[in-house]
């Protein structure tokens, strides 16, 4: 194959990667399309889940005049059953999220379930703790060093020490005053953690390597054995406790994350799929997360003195249940993303870009290409693009022109068809060949 | 032959080349102080943070300077002969059309690449004087991107000038800015580690530095420049 040849398949790769990343990006804005998430919450009020929904501004005009009242933004309240609210009956229906506004209200204390609430018993009674997909193993570069921060009793602030370790099978610290291994601080902690039972290698590490944190939680580590232990510095010496885990059950992701007041850790996704909330006291209590999955899914559980709550969505769909703390039957909920759902918007954007290529999809902090196709207007719009391709290229550059030419409008859409500025006119015979002596040297023509 | 293809190039490119290599040459200066200056200013564990944790690096100013360096490299290179209408007088050399451009690209990318290689090179050893290889290795991966930015902006620079219809060059305009661009991405240190940006970045790169034979297959064909 010639290398001109060889060049025009290349431009034609070219063209449909580009027109696949950035076209899609540009029809996101012209057509004003946008998936919002939505947001789930348990009202102990009414006893039931309470949802804020987004609507597209082609959704909101078709609300019914009574719904319409209520939308503000496109942002719309309801209920599990479907019936809209307003912005101040989702808020006071939400008494632990929402402690301010009832204050201001004039509405606290509040009772709920018989139990009276003051500003700080609803403040110190609200947990939320959450995990993105992008948290989860393999979904962000690993920066590879980590701080383990001196949780000083006697000091309210927190502050980085000189030191950052690393996983090496054993753990190995490396002193930033010098860029140099530690090894009396290194050798301390490895004997602490194997004198806890650690069995070595460590094969990863959980953290939160922040200081705006109320307080520091340590570094959950797990062994080779498939242990977790905490390791913590109080005062510049190691402290290293066991978690115990349920029988059967391994570690696949913590997500640190210190709530203030100390009642909660944060959680642990098990290799059971069971999500589970790290106690203060290290203590694992699972949480009613159903269906959850680490890779697609964000996950919140929302924690208060009546029972919990766990909410996993995504951009389509969230789905939500809640556990009585008395005991009792589980509550759930479930209802579609307003704004994930097709529109006009949605079909013409496929029609015209059959293929997406997101770079930095939602899902992982990584450069990570993610093709997706829109079903049956991308396969609309492929066809009709690689016809108005291939039809171009047969009349102006017969037969042997169409493959490449179609192939390019069907994978590039409304961008691949820019090749066409490349279609050889007759008698170049073949697109894939360019043999000057066959073609007229016509001064302007757009030969080749 | 080759040898003689090789000077010709080298000699329209190499003020060019000079003025790149300066301005690498001081850029590498200033990321060099401007990493000083950070450890000067913090603790070197607040600035290990900034920088294993945040993502942030002492070389922005390396972000523009590939691109633009490539731009400037395909102009001083090829701007003569498609201005001048010298290409035809490669067409009498006794070498074919194709080893004459692939003499050209290789000159111009050796190029590109000393000025990556440098770039990436006081980049590391600054950092690896500082940092562990960790932050180091991130850093690295930081800077690597940007680079590819300016090897795609030589190739698809060196298309464009070669290319002899205007709607050809509106389409290479695009596909090389659009390419730049996906390096160009704000994205954390590392963030081009995944398989798949490696597939792309690579694919990309590769595409482009094919379509300048095609370039000039069409300036031969449509009787310009000859």
């Amino acid at each position: 194959m010639h290398a001109a040849a060889l060049g025009r398949i290349a431009l034609a790769l070219a063209t449909c990667l580009v027109a696949a990343v950035w076209l899609p990006l540009g029809l996101d804005a012209l057509l004003g399309l946008r998936s919002v998430r939505s947001i789930a919450l348990f009202s102990p009020v009414a006893g039931q889940f309470v949802f804020r929904e987004y609507l597209t501004p082609r959704q909101e005009a078709a609300l019914p005049a009574a719904e319409a009242g209520l939308a503000e933004h496109g942002l719309l309240h309801r209920d599990a059953s479907g019936n809209a609210l307003s912005r101040t009956d989702f808020e006071n229906a939400l008494p632990f999220q929402y402690a301010e506004s009832l204050r201001v209200r004039g509405l606290l204390p509040v009772t709920i379930q018989g139990r009276a609430f003051d500003a700080e018993a609803l403040r110190q009674g609200r947990l939320i703790l959450g995990i993105r997909p992008a948290d989860v193993a393999g979904g962000r570069p690993d920066p590879g060093l980590h701080a383990l921060l001196d949780s000083r009793p006697d000091r309210v602030t927190l502050v980085f020490p000189e030191d950052r370790f690393r996983l090496a099978g054993r753990l190995e610290f490396v002193n930033a005053d010098h860029n140099a291994p530690d090894p009396a601080l290194t050798e301390a902690v490895n004997a602490a953690l194997a004198a806890a039972g650690f069995v070595f290698p460590a094969t990863a590490a959980y953290g939160r390597d922040t200081l705006l944190k109320p307080f520091d939680a340590g570094w959950f580590l797990t062994d080779a054995a498939g242990g977790l232990y905490q390791l913590r510095r109080v005062r510049d010496l190691p402290q290293v406790a066991r978690v115990s885990l349920p029988p059967g059950e391994g570690v696949a992701h913590v997500q640190v994350q210190e709530a203030a007041g100390g009642a909660a850790l944060g959680l642990m996704v098990g290799t059971s799929g069971t999500v589970y909330r790290l106690g203060g006291d290290l203590g694992l209590r699972a949480l009613p997360c159903r269906g959850y999955d680490p890779a697609r899914h964000w996950l919140k559980a929302v924690i208060d003195p009546f029972g919990d709550a766990c909410i996993v969505d995504d951009a389509a769909a969230i789905a939500a249940a809640y556990r009585p703390a008395g005991g009792g039957p589980e509550i759930r909920a479930a209802r579609a993303v307003p704004s994930g759902e097709p529109g006009p918007g949605t079909m013409v954007s496929w029609l015209l870009c059959p293929l997406r290529l997101t770079l930095t999809p939602e899902t992982s902090d990584f450069v990570a290409p993610t093709l997706a196709v829109g079903g049956l207007w991308s396969a609309l719009g492929a066809g009709l693009w690689a016809a108005v391709a291939g039809a171009y290229a047969w009349r102006k550059g017969g037969a042997a022109a169409v493959p490449l030419a179609a192939a390019c409008g069907a994978a590039g859409g409304l961008g691949g068809l820019v090749m066409l500025f490349w279609t050889p006119h007759r008698p170049c015979a073949s697109p894939l060949d360019d043999n000057p002596v066959a073609c007229p040297a016509v001064a302007g023509a757009p030969n080749g | 032959m080759t040898r003689a293809l090789f000077w010709k190039e080298w000699l329209k490119v190499r003020a060019a080349f000079v003025a790149l290599a300066a301005a690498h040459v001081a850029a590498g200066v200033w990321a060099v102080v401007a990493l000083r200056a950070a450890f000067a200013a913090e603790h070197p564990e607040s600035v290990w943070y900034q920088a294993a944790v945040l993502g942030n690096v002492s070389f922005d100013i390396l972000r523009h300077l590939p691109w633009a360096g490539g731009l400037a490299l395909a102009c001083a290179q090829h701007l003569p002969e498609t201005r001048g209408k010298r290409l035809r007088l490669t067409l009498h050399l006794p070498v074919t059309m194709q080893r004459a451009l692939s003499c050209s690209l290789a000159l111009g990318l050796g190029l590109c690449g000393c000025l990556a290689a440098w770039d990436l090179a006081v980049v590391g050893l600054s950092a690896a004087a500082r940092f562990p290889r960790e932050i180091v290795t991130a850093q690295l991966a930081a800077l690597a991107p940007w680079e590819a930015a300016g090897l795609a902006a030589y190739l698809g620079a060196t298309s464009l000038l070669f290319e002899p219809t205007t709607a050809g060059r509106a389409q290479l305009l695009l596909v090389a800015a659009g390419v730049a661009a996906v390096f160009l991405l704000p994205a954390a240190p590392g963030a081009w580690g995944h398989p798949g940006a490696l597939t792309l970045g690579l694919t990309l790169l590769a595409a482009l530095t094919a379509v300048p034979f095609l370039a000039v297959s069409r300036q031969r064909l449509t009787g310009k420049n000859q």
